[in-house]
């Protein structure tokens, strides 16, 4: 049964015409009793299934943006490879360093990450059958021969079996939206942000260390580049760093597109900004008399919210790390 | 049948040494609450803000301890078996009840907050606490939630919750059966290894929880096992933090243990993984591939503590493992394929209960306790939960030694007399230490009391008759009585 249809329900036949004799009497009663049960847990149902709906679309956004990701990362990579193999051999230790980080980001993490994805985009099989007697089945379940206070005793019975059976079903689609939920925001703090991180930490190297690149400027072969990979500003005035650097932002827009697409955006941090407790951890304090105390100096890690759509409140995914002053 | 009512329902509250979990029984089934940042469970620390004088609970405030450690507290459940242990944070000083009073008003108050104002109130909350907590503890736990506002109505220990839904669960399938089963609960977590082993006796009118043994390591738990992944991680990709500055080291091992938990999740459903981490320190990279084999032997040393921890329940149980009929996982560690692997090597897989959240399952199962507290109906029956000693419980004699007069893992309640006699001409006067612990020398113990006799008759060493009587109740509580010639002395002592 698809998890989406719930015209399959059973409907209750009420032929009100018919009641008369007591034991019918106390079928109608229990019919009702049992519709106004079923009517709640089947509001319930509903927005559980909502909710799993909703973390699944999520999810396939997700997928799909990290699909085609991996595709235009890889070309952006290819190509940058390619023009740093055209210009030198002997490429200096920062530059080996940085292509072998971007290989590992590009080749391995994000198409890992993508193949992952998919697996949570399954729909799989859950069951809605929240199903309910109708009047001619309280009658059976009453029972002809029963005089009334076993027909009572028969009511409650199966009032309390069928509230379990649904209750299964209900907790079965409350567990798979919890699971899509934690699934979704699992994959993509634990496995999506740490790409985010690798292409940062990776950039900050190359602007901390490099200076002067070892390789030979080549500013036809780069221009031709910069055409074909969009959106690299200024490639043809700097040589390996700079195309590097710009490969970093590439990537970094590339990554901070697929997560605002599934509504994960980064926490801004500003330079001297106080410390808000929700959005920021310290990862370190440090003096500076020029700040005052518990205001940010360094970011080290940035921080990502998302919006949860069973609260409809943007919640922290994961806090920025910063360096906070104390003197 | 108990009735749920969304704004006045029954909870279960799970205090934790590191993390604690808030959950509701709806009648047929437990929820476990979020907390205010959209998470099941709620950190366990308390931090004073000395320029507002205001207390907070949870992330935040570990986050600002960490600027500021003098203000912050975590933990407070270790402290709570000492009735005069006072915490200073922030020049302010609290007693162990009072801090973890915030943290259970901090997780009712993320409940109340989801509810328009003063429309939420609690019909009735059970704390859980671990099972060697003593009756002073619990009185302790109970106090915190009342400080709390919370109506406590109820304590249970942790494993015992754990396996209420199992009962349950049971008691649903096979209302009318009377059986017995024996219970493992097997409690892995963070920073903590508990077992519990239990008789399960369902009769027409009676569930009863006997606990038969217990055992664990308070000092062993999945943070070792990440630790331990994380260096093979390096081993394997021929780096080294050594002798880099802090920063990056702090950064580069922040790196490390989250992929560890990570490969540690995987590799309980595969048998290798790929671990790829970029700049691990600046420029250097590791990838590698990480077997299962490989992660369990680098956790091999805590393996065999577990190992020789399960042995020694048996013995301490009587009892073969495979008389064991149902094995209840707790924790996230639990999970981890050699634990499963260890546990259906010795009992049974089959026997290994699967329809259960390892990490609030306790939250979940105090929130069933709950419900039958309020209505001694949910389960057409009543609850007893039987417990026994989880120390020795003794005197010092001559030399400085233990004289144990209850042994550790009693039924309780249980009682004990012994008779012993001075060691030196003409006492007057006696001072009766009292202490609990596992070693044959009082100093390596916990000192819990002591009794002071003063006139005795003064006789040459040896002639005096000192009866010393120790009976512990079902609570857990010790009184201790002693007598020499006529004169009579007891004391309730509290286990601190």
């Amino acid at each position: 049964m698809s998890e989406n249809k719930n015209e399959a329900l059973n409907a209750p036949t009420t032929d009100e015409q018919a009641i008369g004799e007591p034991l019918q009497l106390l079928a109608l009663k229990a019919l009702k009793q049992e519709e106004q049960e079923w009517q709640q847990d089947h509001t319930e149902l509903m927005k559980y299934q909502a909710t799993a709906q909703n973390w699944l679309e999520k999810s396939v956004v997700l997928s799909r943006g990290l699909q085609e990701v991996t595709v235009q990362c890889a070309k952006v990579l290819e190509k940058a490879e390619g023009l740093i193999g055209e210009q030198e051999t002997n490429l200096n230790e920062l530059i080996q360093g940085r292509m072998e980080g971007l290989k590992l980001i590009v080749n391995k993490m994000l198409v890992r990450v993508a193949e992952r994805s998919m697996a949570l985009t399954e729909q799989g099989e859950v069951s809605q059958d929240m199903g309910r007697a109708d009047l001619s089945g309280w009658v059976v379940i009453i029972g002809g021969d029963s005089d009334e206070e076993q027909a009572q005793k028969n009511i409650a019975s199966h009032l309390k079996q069928a509230g379990h059976e649904r209750y299964k079903v209900v907790t079965l689609w409350r567990d798979l939206a919890a699971k899509r939920r934690k699934d979704f925001l699992g994959l993509v703090e634990k496995q999506v942000l740490p790409i985010a991180d690798g292409i940062y930490d990776g950039k900050k190297h190359l602007d901390s260390v490099g200076e002067g690149p070892a390789i030979a400027k080549d500013h036809a072969s780069v221009a031709a580049v910069q055409e074909e990979l969009e959106g690299l500003p200024n490639m043809a005035e700097g040589g390996a760093n700079d195309m590097l650097a710009n490969v970093y932002v590439l990537l970094g827009e590339y990554i901070t597109t697929v997560l605002t697409n599934v509504g994960v955006t980064p926490i801004s941090v500003k330079y001297g900004e106080a410390m808000d407790y929700e959005q920021h951890e310290p990862f370190d304090v440090e003096a500076d008399p020029s700040l005052e105390d518990e205001h940010i100096k360094t970011v080290v890690r940035a921080g990502y919210e998302y919006m949860d759509i069973d609260t409809a409140k943007v919640q922290v995914l994961r806090a920025a790390q910063v360096i906070v002053v104390k003197n | 049948m108990s009735i749920d009512n969304e704004l006045n329902p029954v909870l279960g509250i799970d205090l934790g040494t590191t993390f604690s979990a808030i959950s509701r029984w709806d009648g047929r089934g437990s929820r476990t609450y979020q907390t205010s940042s959209g998470e099941d469970t709620l950190q366990s620390v308390v931090y004073l803000d000395p320029k507002t004088n205001e207390l907070l609970v949870g992330k935040v405030a570990y986050k600002r301890g960490l600027i500021n450690p003098e203000n912050m507290v975590m933990g407070v459940k270790r402290k709570m078996d000492n009735r005069g242990e006072k915490i200073t944070i922030a020049g302010r000083t609290f007693s162990p009840i009072e801090l973890s009073a915030e943290i259970l008003k901090k997780l009712y108050r993320d409940v109340q907050e989801r509810y328009p104002k003063d429309q939420f109130k609690g019909r009735g909350t059970v704390v859980t606490v671990p099972y060697y907590f003593k009756a002073h503890q619990c009185e302790n736990t109970r106090k915190a939630a009342e400080l709390a506002d919370i109506e406590c109505i109820g304590i249970i220990q942790e494993p015992i919750a754990a396996s209420l839904s199992y009962a349950w669960q049971l008691v649903q399938e096979r209302p009318d059966r009377e059986y017995e089963e024996n219970i493992l609960v097997f409690d892995l977590g963070g920073g903590t290894f508990d077992l519990t082993l239990f008789k399960l006796c369902q009769t027409k009118n009676k569930l009863l929880f006997e606990v038969l043994a217990s055992g664990g390591d308070d000092r062993l738990g999945g943070l070792d096992f990440d630790e331990c992944l994380a260096d093979l991680f390096l081993k394997k990709g021929k780096l080294s933090l050594e002798n880099i500055e802090p920063m990056l080291y702090r950064k580069g091992r922040q790196k490390l243990l989250e992929q560890a938990v990570e490969a540690k999740i995987t590799l309980s459903a595969t048998n290798q993984t790929p671990v790829t981490i970029t700049d691990v320190i600046p420029g250097r990279h590791i990838d590698i591939e990480v077997t299962r084999a490989e992660f369990e032997e680098c956790i091999g040393h805590y393996m065999d503590k577990i190992e020789t921890i399960v042995e020694n329940l048996w013995d301490a149980a009587n009892m073969k493992p495979s008389e064991v009929d149902r094995v209840i996982r707790v924790g996230g560690s639990s999970n981890i394929p050699c634990m499963k692997e260890l546990l259906g090597d010795l009992i049974g897989e089959d026997k290994i209960y699967g329809n259960t959240n390892a990490a609030l399952c306790v939250a979940e199962g105090a929130s069933l306790y709950a419900s039958y507290l309020d209505d001694r109906e949910v389960f057409g029956r009543e609850i007893e939960i039987r417990t026994r000693t989880c120390h020795a419980l003794g005197i010092e004699i001559a030399g400085g030694e233990f004289y144990p007069l209850i042994a550790s893992n009693r039924k309780t309640p249980c009682e004990h007399q012994q008779i012993f006699t001075t060691d030196e001409d003409d006492m007057t006067i006696l001072d009766i230490n009292i202490y609990q612990g596992s070693s044959k020398m009082v100093k390596n113990n916990s000192l819990i009391g002591t009794i002071n006799i003063t006139g005795l008759p003064k006789r040459p060493k040896g002639q005096l008759d000192i009866e010393v009587a120790f009976r512990v109740s079902e609570d857990q509580a010790l009184s201790v009585t002693v007598e020499a010639e006529g004169m009579k002395k007891s004391v309730a002592v509290r286990f601190a």
